[in-house]
């Protein structure tokens, strides 16, 4: 009985890291060695199937849409660039592009507060600590429509809970749903909202493999909390914080679906309308072409700006 | 020193134990506060929910179980098609469960126990996938449907969740974790791979399995926009309740008198995810931490 185990580089194309049947070399036919090869490609195959056919494919052909001007239907003419060009010189572009950026700071706020949260709840005893975790992760349970539903009645001024609350304290009703900056104000909040809940989940995940002899260590040589926090804590969560910074700033570029729903497909007068809305117009006026060039600029900013944050972590995550 | 240490820190332990109690609990008050501030919006929407009116607009805090009634409720059955909402929402559910839960791990097996040439580039090549944002992705989908001629029908609406990259990802990295000596064992009692994969592994993960599938049940569930542009003639729950808003909204004179139906609709949709992620808990938590904090 042979059982061979796979070596670091050397095992044979096509062969496999588990043991393989129990045969002698001259019973191997070539077809069960074609087929052992080919296994792990077919299983792999479903998923590049799909890949292909509704990936890469359709990203393909919407470049190509993307140097046309088309509704949907009918003609497609050509434009080249022209889509592109029209785009970047789209005073609405630009001012997306600074609404997305305010809407971008939910991510800072989020994580800052997610980590207050984590720390809170990863000490010793916290009374009631797994029903304190579930209610600050319904938010991210909760579906987009229907967050989206019950913000716009919650920033309604005339009769919406949190107007009718500072009505009562005396104070003046503040016009979410209707003022420019407030109305930004709000998707930011209902942001940050969502996201405090799965940061503090991460971090306390991260906080937990902190071991706790470290800490020990630094009371014994003298370091209260705030310097245990900045010199062991913060350097440990580094990795945490740079994969969630990426994550979250990737959805809040793409952000659409709450200046949409709540503020009514992007806010009093466009004050809202994050890139996201931008294209959304863009689908909703049958203009495909420019809007197969927003996603792919937009597309461009994410990858530019993943990209830079990898390189600016990497730098300092050499602790 | 151990000695020392512990002489000295007895006596001091008494006393920081009362200063500490105080901040301790101040603390996990504020974490409270916090808590109960999130859950604000959700929680006055469901009681919200079963007040008639009138005494939601005069006094949106009072909670008097005395007045609850449900015509909220009926309102928003009526004027919302929820029944057919549910089984579109479901069918397209579980579709996507059993090709997900199906295909992810078998791709997962396929990279993580086999060695075979490309499988660096195309490991690769899925985790690209995970750059594009969905709404860059739903123009082209949208054509391509629109193309093939599968605009309202269920296939287009599963398509684009089908198979997640994350899911792949995730299920690599859990299988690796499978002992190569289980694996031998199959095989030395006469297992073809598949069978390894069948027999071994998927009843070995199968924490992880639920965990990829009570995610993967809450992305699909709650997903919109794709269904609202796919479907418009077949919706699923989340657009039933998106376009109940528009139409309440548009019949009211003011908004105000038609929020209770709004509300009603929100919590019937959210209250499937609300309960499998209360029964889920553990498993959604290992789902959501899992494959990011590797190494």
């Amino acid at each position: 009985m042979t059982m061979i185990q796979s070596g670091q580089g050397g095992s044979p194309e096509g062969s496999v890291i588990v043991a393989p049947r129990v045969q002698r070399a001259s019973q191997v036919s070539s077809w069960s060695r074609f087929a052992r090869a080919a296994t792990p490609y077919v299983y792999i195959a479903p998923f590049f199937i799909i890949f292909f056919a509704f990936f890469a494919y359709p990203v393909a052909y919407s470049f190509y849409v993307s140097l046309h001007s088309w509704a949907g239907q009918g003609a497609m003419k050509w434009v080249g660039w022209g889509n592109y060009s029209f785009v970047l010189s789209d005073n609405f572009f630009w001012m997306a592009i600074q609404t997305t950026a305010f809407v971008w700071l939910s991510v800072p706020i989020g994580l800052f507060l997610g980590l207050v949260v984590a720390v809170l709840w990863n000490r010793p005893r916290v009374w009631g600590r797994s029903v304190v975790i579930v209610l600050y992760l319904l938010p991210a349970v909760v579906s987009i429509v229907a967050i989206s539903v019950v913000f716009k009645v919650l920033y309604d001024s005339t009769a919406g809970p949190i107007d009718v609350l500072l009505q009562s304290l005396g104070l003046q009703p503040i016009p979410w749903l209707t003022d420019e900056t407030w109305a930004r104000i709000g998707v930011l909040f209902v942001r940050i909202w969502e996201i405090v809940g799965l940061a503090a989940l991460f971090f306390g995940s991260s906080l937990q493999n902190i071991p706790q002899d470290y800490y020990d260590a630094a009371s014994v040589d003298g370091g209260g909390p705030i310097r245990q926090f900045f010199s062991i804590t913060m350097p440990l969560l580094t990795r945490t914080i740079l994969f969630l910074t990426v994550v979250n700033t990737l959805m809040a570029l793409g952000l659409f679906a709450e200046p949409w729903l709540i503020m009514n497909n992007g806010g009093p007068n466009n004050a809202t309308a994050t890139l996201g809305v931008y294209l959304l117009l863009k689908v909703q006026g049958l203009d495909l072409g420019t809007a197969s060039a927003i996603s792919f600029l937009t597309t461009a900013i994410m990858m530019v700006i993943s990209i830079v944050m990898f390189l600016t972590a990497r730098r300092w995550m050499r602790e | 020193m151990s000695v020392a240490t512990t002489m000295r820190s007895q006596p001091a332990r008494r006393r920081g134990l009362r200063r500490g109690q105080i901040t301790g609990s101040l603390l996990t008050l504020l974490l409270w506060l916090g808590a109960l501030a999130v859950l604000f919006p959700i929680a006055w929407t469901v009681l919200a929910a079963f007040r008639p009116d009138s005494s939601f607009l005069t006094s949106p805090f009072r909670v008097d179980p005395r007045e609850w009634i449900h015509t909220n409720f009926t309102t928003a059955f009526s004027q919302g098609d929820f029944g057919d909402g549910f089984l579109t929402s479901a069918v397209q559910v579980t579709i996507i469960l059993a090709t997900t839960l199906f295909f992810c791990p078998l791709a997962g097996y396929g990279f993580s126990k086999f060695n075979f040439r490309g499988k660096r580039f195309l490991f690769g090549l899925m985790m690209l996938t995970l750059f594009f944002v969905p709404i860059t992705q739903y123009i082209p989908l949208l054509i391509e449907m629109n193309n093939l001629g599968w605009l309202d029908t269920y296939q287009a609406l599963v398509v684009p969740l089908i198979i997640s990259s994350f899911g792949i990802f995730w299920m690599s990295s859990v299988i690796a974790g499978v002992p190569d000596e289980l694996l031998h064992a199959a095989r030395v009692d006469g297992c073809g791979s598949f069978g390894v994969f069948w027999r071994v592994i998927m009843p070995v993960i199968r924490p992880a399995l639920v965990s990829l599938g009570v995610v993967t049940f809450l992305t699909a569930y709650n997903d919109y926009f794709w269904p609202l542009l796919v479907v418009p003639e077949r919706p699923t729950i989340q657009v039933v309740l998106a376009n109940l808003q528009s139409s309440l909204l548009l019949n009211a004179m003011t908004t105000t008198s038609n929020w209770g139906p709004i509300l009603a609709g929100a919590t019937v949709v959210f209250m499937p995810t609300v309960v499998v992620f209360l029964f889920m808990q553990r498993f959604f938590l290992r789902g959501v931490l899992q494959g990011s904090l590797k190494g």
